[in-house]
């Protein structure tokens, strides 16, 4: 394995003027934190899980990632390997996972083959941490990440956990109360073989959980249950698919970010309305109602993490082709497809490139696979669309604290009618987007919610208590500031999260204004332009009040 | 005259099929029908079952359409409190299901009704309603829907029962045009992506 380096822009060799605008931005950040050189480095392959504090934590440096990315060892994608990673190195990315879908032939032959490919991706871009994941058909369910880390036992376990655990691979994709329990067993069993270390470190994340409609709310609190599922995409991939533009050239009919298109199923969970079948925003349902499905499991006290991701297959406007398959062989005889041609024209996609346009933004205090892992399970986490900001930092403390205070995915322990505040640092954007603009944030939002412990029923997605409790107008904005915005006194847990727009568009929250007055709206069919409706969303903190 | 039929269709486009099917082979084409699909949960598998309600007496025209076929069957005639039940028990459930469903007409998804027939093209909101017999528009995303908003029909509308009304559900569309909520082509289970 080459010797893994930094990202350039983490790296004090590499100097400021090789540096784009972004990477500037980015390494005045860590070094106005004081972790440029020796407070930020590689980190040896051992780590411990985040020490989780009830006052403060450590200053974090937030790496860009994607854990959903398909490559032609996908049935359904076409890129090689090194076109995937130059293009998330070219967007900035930091991390990346390969997560191709399961099928017979990715457990046969894909899955090992492609690890020699992502060897060669890792020492091609010795600067990206590059994961080889799966894309998971979970038993009576949606789609799911299986990120492992890097080991001798990465491919086996992927191999095993395909050709047992697999919905499609052994047809247990229909709604059933014992494909339900597969999925769980899955996930047990991937907890096993990390107690065992057998592999280092194992987590799941939902993908595109409401596209559907097929991942009920009580699914989604089994499968976190188990510990080893510790979030969902908050916004699907896909996203250029109702972008004006490409509809017009590809005469699409009914485009819709994240291509959620759908009426309810045979399959589909009962309780969920029609609106939660398309995107708000460009995100997923359960995430973009304020109130709704994700705030249902917050407000049970327990972090349940977002993320944002490419779900890379085709990208839009992109000119190349599928490979050609030699005579006599197939997906399922080879393991693959073969390399992509360019065809000079644009082919059918929905995608953008990783990095391009959806990201995951990871706290972690060192550079490596695991790190990355401890932190997404810490929830340090924040997302966003369209490289809205170049950064965000959000902390909770008393008032006059003179700690930093504790950040995403952490808990704050306090005194019943302390007063708090919380403080967010925002980088502004300082490179043009893939669409030719300088994003402005203009919107932050404070969302606040009440704890209110386990759900009496598993399949609740609404958290009555939970309501955006201030809006800032920073439209105005310019650089790195800070906001403090006080949040009164503490007199139950409860947790608080922020989110924050460009401000183009926006209307009445899908539970109404009280609780969300100008919160993301569904984009008419065919007409989405993602780059013109870009949200950023950060985890929650939670804060634990003690008498 | 309600006749439930449940085949073990896996989707909505499975279920419509029988239904194309069945009003073609019958000939009822011409007559006024109500065709529904009815979701069964519960049981080994969710699936889709399907209803026809008519004033004609079908049954043994439908009888005779599904000889050769596994299907769980329930007719209801009119006047009967409960229906005549008839097929494999895994498969006679969902036929109950529908067949109640299809009597009270609380539920279920719509495929044929007296109207059906000029839902094409473009029209008015207001006009939709009183040539299709649609009770209710409702806007998905919380869209307004006044009597002179535009509706594209796609030429493929499934409004919903709800509470003994006909519900069509819609959402905005490029050029200032409302289309139906489900379109006729759907992502299957384990899709792509």
């Amino acid at each position: 394995m080459a010797t893994q380096q930094l990202p350039e822009w983490a790296d004090p060799q590499v100097p400021d003027e090789a540096l784009d605008p972004q990477g500037v931005s980015r390494r005045t950040l860590i070094r106005g934190a004081g972790l440029l050189g020796a407070g930020f480095t590689v980190a040896a392959g051992t780590t411990s899980e985040a020490a989780a504090s009830t006052t403060t934590d450590p200053e974090l440096v937030y790496l860009v990632g994607d854990h959903h990315v398909h490559s032609r060892y996908s049935h359904d994608a076409k890129y090689d390997f090194s076109q995937l990673a130059q293009r998330g190195a070219q967007y900035g990315l930091d991390w990346m996972a390969f997560t191709e879908h399961s099928n017979f032939g990715h457990a046969d032959k894909g899955a090992a083959a492609e690890n020699a490919e992502v060897l060669k991706a890792r020492a091609e871009n010795p600067r990206m941490l590059i994961f080889q994941g799966l894309e998971w058909y979970i038993p009576a369910a949606e789609h799911g990440t299986v990120l492992v880390a890097p080991g001798p036992n990465n491919v086996s376990l992927l191999q095993q956990f395909e050709r047992v655990y697999d919905g499609k691979l052994t047809n247990r994709s229909a709604d059933t109360a014992e494909n339900e329990q597969h999925a769980v067993k899955a996930l047990q069993w991937l907890a096993a073989q990390k107690q065992s270390r057998y592999v280092d470190d194992v987590l799941v994340l939902a993908n595109h959980p409401l596209r559907l409609g097929i991942d009920a709310p009580h699914e989604l609190r089994a499968w976190r249950d188990t510990g080893v599922c510790i979030g969902m995409e908050g916004a699907p991939g896909a996203q250029g698919d109702a972008d004006p533009a490409w509809v017009a050239y590809r005469g699409s009919t009914h485009a819709q970010r994240g291509e959620y298109v759908n009426a309810p199923g045979a399959g589909s969970y009962t309780g969920y309305p029609a609106d939660a079948y398309r995107t708000y925003g460009g995100f997923d349902w359960a995430t973009a109602t304020v109130g709704g499905l994700w705030d249902s499991m917050l407000a049970e006290g327990r972090l349940f993490s977002i993320t944002s991701n490419s779900d890379n297959h085709r990208t839009i406007w992109d000119t190349w082709t599928d490979g050609t398959f030699p005579p006599g062989q197939d997906f399922d005889s080879l393991g693959w497809k073969p390399s992509p041609t360019d065809s000079g024209v644009p082919q059918p996609g929905s995608d953008y490139w990783p990095g391009q346009f959806s990201r995951t933004h990871v706290g972690v205090t060192g550079y490596g696979y695991l790190e990355v892992m401890a932190a997404l399970r810490a929830g340090r986490v924040w997302v966003d669309h369209g490289q809205l900001v170049d950064g965000i930092d959000v902390r909770l403390a008393p008032v006059g604290s003179r700690q930093r205070g504790v950040t995403l995915g952490g808990r704050l322990r306090v005194h019943r009618s302390q007063r708090l505040e919380l403080r967010v640092t925002v980088t502004s954007a300082t490179r043009p987007n893939y669409h030719g603009l300088l994003p402005q944030l203009a919107q932050v939002d404070v969302i606040r919610g009440v704890v209110t412990g386990p759900v009496v029923s598993k399949d609740s997605w609404k958290a009555p208590d939970t309501r955006v409790v201030e809006q800032v107008d920073v439209r105005h904005r310019k650089g790195t500031y800070e906001l403090r915005i006080p949040l009164g006194r503490a007199d139950r847990s409860h947790y608080v999260r922020v989110r924050g727009s460009d401000g183009r568009r926006n209307g009445r929250g899908y539970l109404g204004s009280r609780t969300d007055p100008a919160g993301p709206i569904q984009h008419p069919d065919n007409d989405g332009d993602p780059w013109l409706d870009t949200w950023l969303y950060t985890n929650p903190i939670f804060v634990d009040v003690v008498q | 005259m309600i006749i439930a039929i449940d085949a073990d269709s896996k989707d909505t486009a499975a279920a419509d099929h029988l239904l194309y099917d069945l009003i073609d082979q019958i000939g009822i084409r011409a007559q006024p029908v109500v065709a529904l699909t009815h979701t069964v949960s519960g049981g080994d598998r969710p699936h889709v079952a399907v209803s026809l309600t008519s004033a004609a007496d079908l049954a043994d025209s439908i009888r005779e359409v599904v000889a050769d076929r596994n299907v769980g069957l329930a007719i209801t005639r009119p006047g009967a409190s409960e229906p005549e039940l008839a097929g494999p028990s895994r498969l006679v459930r969902g036929a109950y299901v529908a067949a109640v469903e299809a009597a009270l007409g609380t539920t279920g998804r719509v495929v044929r009704w007296p109207g059906h027939e000029q839902a094409h093209g473009v029209l008015p909101a207001a006009e939709l309603r009183t040539r299709c017999g649609i009770d209710d528009l409702e806007g998905i995303g919380g869209v307004p829907v006044e009597d002179d908003t535009l509706v594209d029909t796609l030429d493929f509308l499934r409004p919903v029962r709800r509470d003994g009304r006909l519900v069509l559900q819609v959402q905005p569309a490029a050029g200032d045009l409302l289309i139906p909520f489900e379109l006729q082509h759907q992502q299957k289970c384990c899709a792509d992506h």
